[in-house]
C-alpha cells in the first residue's frame, strides 16, 4: 500500500509540474470565465448557461487532462528506462499501475476542485447581483459534480489501460472515444431495441448488446443533463440512479484496472 | 513569357473566378444549423453532443437570439431567413426538450413573421407537452411548464385573434396540469373555453367550486367576479331577444324596462329564442332559461351558488341590483344598476370616511367649504358615478351620496346623460384627469354644492 501511495504522490508531484496541465487549466478557467460574459446574452437563461457551461467545462477538461497526461504516465516511464529501477525496488507491476491511477485522479481531482470552487464563486456572484438566493442550486451543483468525479474515475482507469499497452496518442484517441461512447450508451440500447424488432437479427443484436455490456456507462453518472431541471422539480420528484451510477463506477473502474495490471505485468519492456 | 500560357493562365483563373461565384450563390444563405437538420435527425445531434446538449442547446439559443436581432425584419420579406432560425429553435429544443427559456424566446420570436404565428403557437404547446412528459426520471411535471402553454394560449387567442377558437381553450387547460400553474390561469381558461363551448353552465360551476373551495378573499372575489360576468352577458341575451320582439311588434326599441317585463307575448318570445339558442349546446339538445345567482350579494367568502331560471323567473342582476332602460348616446341601452352600486360604494367609503374624520376635528360641523375640506384632507372628491349621477353631499346626515339610478330620473351627466352644453352648467370633467390638486377638487366641489342646493330645495 505505501508503494502505491509513494507512486501516487510522486505521479501526481511530476504531473502538477507538466506545461500540459497548466495550459489545459488556463483554459479551464477562460472557459468557466467566460459564463461570467455569455449569460448577458442569454436573455433569461444567464444562470442557467453558467451552471451548463461550468459543468461541462468541468467534465470535457477532466477527460483533456486524463487524456493529456494520463495516456504518457506509462510509456514516459518505459522510455526513460525509470521503470527498471521502480520495478527493481521490489515495487509490483500492479502497484506501479494503481500508483499511476491514484496520481492521475489525484490531479484531475484538484483541478476539479479549484474549476468547483471558481464555478460556485461566479454562481455566487451572479445570484448576488441579480438578488436571487437559490440554496437548492448549489444542493444540485455539488450532486452534479460529485457524479463527475465518480465518471472521472472510468475515464482515468481507462486511460492508464491503454497506455498499459499501447503508444500515447493510440491511447488518447482511444479514451476520448471511450468517453464518447460512453455518453451515448443510452443512446446505444436504443438503436439496438430498434434493432431487435426487425426479423433476422438476432445475431447482429447479440453482438450489439456485448458491446453494449462492455461499455462504462458515463451517461448514468452524467447529472449536468438534468440538473437545471432537478433544481425546479425538488429532491422529492427528480429520481436519478445515484446509488446504482455509483455501483457501477467503482466497480467498471476496478475491472479496468485489473485488466490494466493484468496487461502491464505481461509487458516486455 | 509565352502568349498561350498567359492566355491559359487568365482562362483558369476565369473558371476559378466563376467556379467561386457558383460556390457563393449556393452556400451564401446556407447555414450550419441547414444542414444540421437536413442531414441529421434529432436522435443523432443528441448523440453527437456526447453528453453536453445542455450546454449546446443554451450557446443554440444564444445563437438564436443574435440571428434574431440581426435578422427579424427580413422573416416576412425571406422565407429563408425565417426557416433558418426556426430550423435552430428545433435543433435547441431537440438537444434539450425541457428548455423553458428557449420555448419562451422563440415562442416570442416567431410571432415577428406573419408565418410564424401558428409555427410559435405549435412550437409552445410542443414544448409544453415535452415538459409535461413525465418518466422514470422526471417523476412530475415540469412545475413551470404552464408559462409556456400560457404563451401559446396568448399566442392563440391575441397573435392569432382566435382564429382557431379551441387553441386558445387548449392551451390554458393544459397549463393547469402543472403543480405552480396560478389561479388566475383557471378562470383565463374558463373565458377561453366559454368561444369554445357557450354553455355557460359548466363554467359557472368551476367559478363557483374554486370560489366555495379557496380559503383568499381575494380569488374568492375574482371567481364572483366572472360569474357575474357571465350571467350578465346570458341575461344580454336573453334582453336583446326581448327587445328585439318589442322592436318587431313595436318598430321602435323600448324606452323603459316594464315595456319588456309587463308584456308576456314579449317575454314569451324571448323565452323561446333564449331556449333555441340554448338547445346549440345544452346537453341532449333541449333547450333551457338563464342562469340567476341564488345570492347575488354574498357576505365575504360566503357559498357562491347560482340556479337555472324557471319560467316565469326573470333575470336577476347578478350583481343585486335590477335591469333598467337608460339611454346611451340617443340609443337605449340595457344597464344593470347592480354594479353601479358597487362602484358608489367604492367611491363614497373613504370620502363619507374623511367626513368623519373631519367632523371629529371640527367639533362635530359639516364642512361648509369643500374645496378647503378637499385640500386639507387631500381628497380628490368624484364628480359624478358611473352612470353619471353627480355626487351630493346631505348636510343634514353630513354624508355623500349619489341619487338612485331610475329611468325616471336619468342621469344629467355623460356617459348616460347628456352633456350640459350652457355656461353656467357646464361641467368641465377633463378637470378631472388634472392632477393639479387646485383645480381638480374646484370641480369636483362645484357639482356637489349644486347638488346640496338640489337635495336642500
Amino acid at each position: 500500500m505505501i508503494e502505491i501511495l509513494t507512486i501516487g504522490l510522486n505521479t501526481f508531484r511530476e504531473a502538477i509540474r507538466s506545461k500540459v496541465l497548466y495550459l489545459i487549466l488556463f483554459f479551464m478557467v477562460l472557459m468557466i470565465g467566460s459564463s461570467f460574459f455569455l449569460e448577458t446574452l442569454a436573455l433569461d437563461g444567464g444562470d442557467r448557461l453558467i451552471k451548463n457551461l461550468g459543468l461541462s467545462t468541468i467534465s470535457f477538461f477532466g477527460l483533456l487532462v486524463a487524456m493529456f497526461i494520463g495516456v504518457n504516465l506509462i510509456p514516459q516511464e518505459v522510455e526513460s528506462k525509470t521503470i527498471y529501477t521502480i520495478v527493481s525496488q521490489g515495487v509490483q507491476r500492479w502497484q506501479f499501475v494503481l500508483g499511476k491511477f491514484l496520481g492521475l485522479i489525484l490531479t484531475v481531482y484538484v483541478n476539479i476542485a479549484l474549476m468547483t470552487v471558481m464555478l460556485l464563486g461566479i454562481l455566487l456572484y451572479y445570484f448576488a447581483t441579480t438578488d436571487m438566493i437559490e440554496g437548492v442550486t448549489f444542493f444540485w451543483m455539488i450532486k452534479a459534480i460529485f457524479m463527475e468525479l465518480l465518471a472521472m474515475l472510468i475515464v482515468v482507469a481507462v486511460a492508464i489501460l491503454f497506455s498499459s499497452f499501447s503508444t500515447p496518442i493510440l491511447s488518447a484517441v482511444m479514451t476520448g472515444c471511450v468517453y464518447i461512447i460512453g455518453q451515448m450508451t443510452n443512446d446505444f440500447w436504443d438503436y439496438i431495441r430498434l434493432q431487435s424488432e426487425k426479423q433476422g437479427t438476432e445475431i447482429y443484436c447479440a453482438f450489439l448488446k456485448v458491446i453494449y455490456y462492455l461499455c462504462p456507462h458515463l451517461d448514468m453518472l452524467n447529472l449536468k443533463k438534468q440538473v437545471v431541471h432537478f433544481e425546479e422539480l425538488g429532491a422529492a420528484a427528480a429520481s436519478f440512479p445515484y446509488g446504482a451510477g455509483a455501483f457501477h463506477a467503482i466497480t467498471y473502474t476496478a475491472v479496468i484496472l485489473f485488466i490494466a495490471c493484468l496487461a502491464f505485468s505481461k509487458r516486455d519492456f | 513569357m509565352k502568349p498561350k500560357f498567359v492566355l491559359l493562365a487568365i482562362v483558369l483563373l476565369a473558371l476559378y473566378l466563376v467556379g467561386q461565384k457558383l460556390a457563393w450563390d449556393s452556400q451564401r444563405y446556407d447555414y450550419v444549423n441547414n444542414y444540421m437538420n437536413r442531414y441529421t435527425s434529432a436522435k443523432m445531434r443528441k448523440v453527437l453532443t456526447a453528453g453536453h446538449d445542455a450546454l449546446l442547446a443554451d450557446l443554440a439559443m444564444i445563437r438564436g437570439i443574435q440571428f434574431y436581432g440581426m435578422n427579424y425584419p427580413l422573416f416576412d420579406k425571406k422565407p429563408t431567413m425565417y426557416n433558418q432560425f426556426k430550423s435552430l429553435a428545433d435543433a435547441t429544443i431537440d438537444m434539450d426538450p425541457r428548455h423553458f427559456e428557449a420555448y419562451r424566446f422563440w415562442g416570442f420570436a416567431m410571432t415577428s413573421a406573419q408565418r410564424g404565428k401558428v409555427d410559435a403557437y405549435r412550437f409552445l404547446m410542443a414544448g409544453a407537452h415535452r415538459m409535461a412528459a413525465t418518466d422514470e426520471v422526471f417523476t412530475i411535471i415540469q412545475p413551470n411548464m404552464w408559462e409556456v402553454a400560457k404563451d401559446a394560449a396568448y399566442v392563440a387567442e391575441y397573435e392569432l385573434q382566435k382564429a382557431t377558437k379551441e387553441w386558445g381553450c387548449d392551451a390554458y387547460t393544459f397549463a393547469e396540469k402543472a403543480r405552480d400553474c396560478p389561479e388566475f390561469l383557471h378562470r383565463l381558461k374558463v373565458l377561453a373555453c366559454r368561444d369554445v363551448d357557450p354553455d355557460p353552465i359548466p363554467a359557472l360551476q368551476e367559478l363557483a367550486t374554486r370560489a366555495n373551495q379557496s380559503g383568499n378573499v381575494a380569488i374568492w372575489q375574482l371567481n364572483l367576479d366572472h360569474m357575474r360576468r357571465i350571467i350578465s352577458e346570458e341575461h344580454k341575451r336573453f334582453w336583446d331577444a326581448a327587445s328585439q320582439a318589442y322592436y318587431e311588434i313595436h318598430g321602435a326599441s323600448p324606452t323603459r324596462i316594464e315595456q319588456l317585463t309587463k308584456n308576456v307575448g314579449i317575454l314569451k318570445k324571448a323565452v323561446q329564442e333564449y331556449q333555441k339558442v340554448s338547445s346549440e349546446w345544452a346537453e341532449g339538445g333541449v333547450g333551457q332559461l338563464y342562469p340567476n345567482m341564488v345570492n347575488p350579494l354574498p357576505e365575504k367568502k360566503g357559498k357562491l351558488e347560482f340556479r337555472i331560471a324557471q319560467i316565469p323567473e326573470l333575470p336577476e342582476d347578478p350583481y343585486g341590483g335590477e335591469y333598467l332602460i337608460l339611454d346611451l348616446q340617443g340609443k337605449p341601452s340595457l344597464v344593470g344598476t347592480g354594479i353601479n352600486e358597487l362602484e358608489r360604494e367604492s367611491f363614497l367609503e373613504p370620502i363619507n370616511q374623511t367626513l368623519k374624520e373631519y367632523q371629529k376635528d371640527h367639533n362635530g360641523e359639516c364642512p361648509e367649504d369643500l374645496d378647503a375640506f378637499s385640500q386639507e384632507y387631500n381628497l380628490r372628491l368624484p364628480v359624478a358615478d358611473g352612470f353619471g349621477y353627480p355626487l351630493l353631499l346631505d348636510y343634514g346626515k353630513c354624508e355623500f351620496y349619489f341619487p338612485p339610478v331610475s329611468e325616471e330620473n336619468p342621469p344629467p351627466l355623460p356617459p348616460y346623460g347628456e352633456e350640459k352644453k350652457t355656461a353656467d352648467e357646464e361641467i368641465d370633467l377633463t378637470l378631472m384627469e388634472d392632477d393639479s390638486a387646485d383645480s381638480s377638487p374646484a370641480s369636483a366641489t362645484d357639482e356637489v354644492k349644486a347638488g346640496t342646493a338640489d337635495s336642500d330645495g
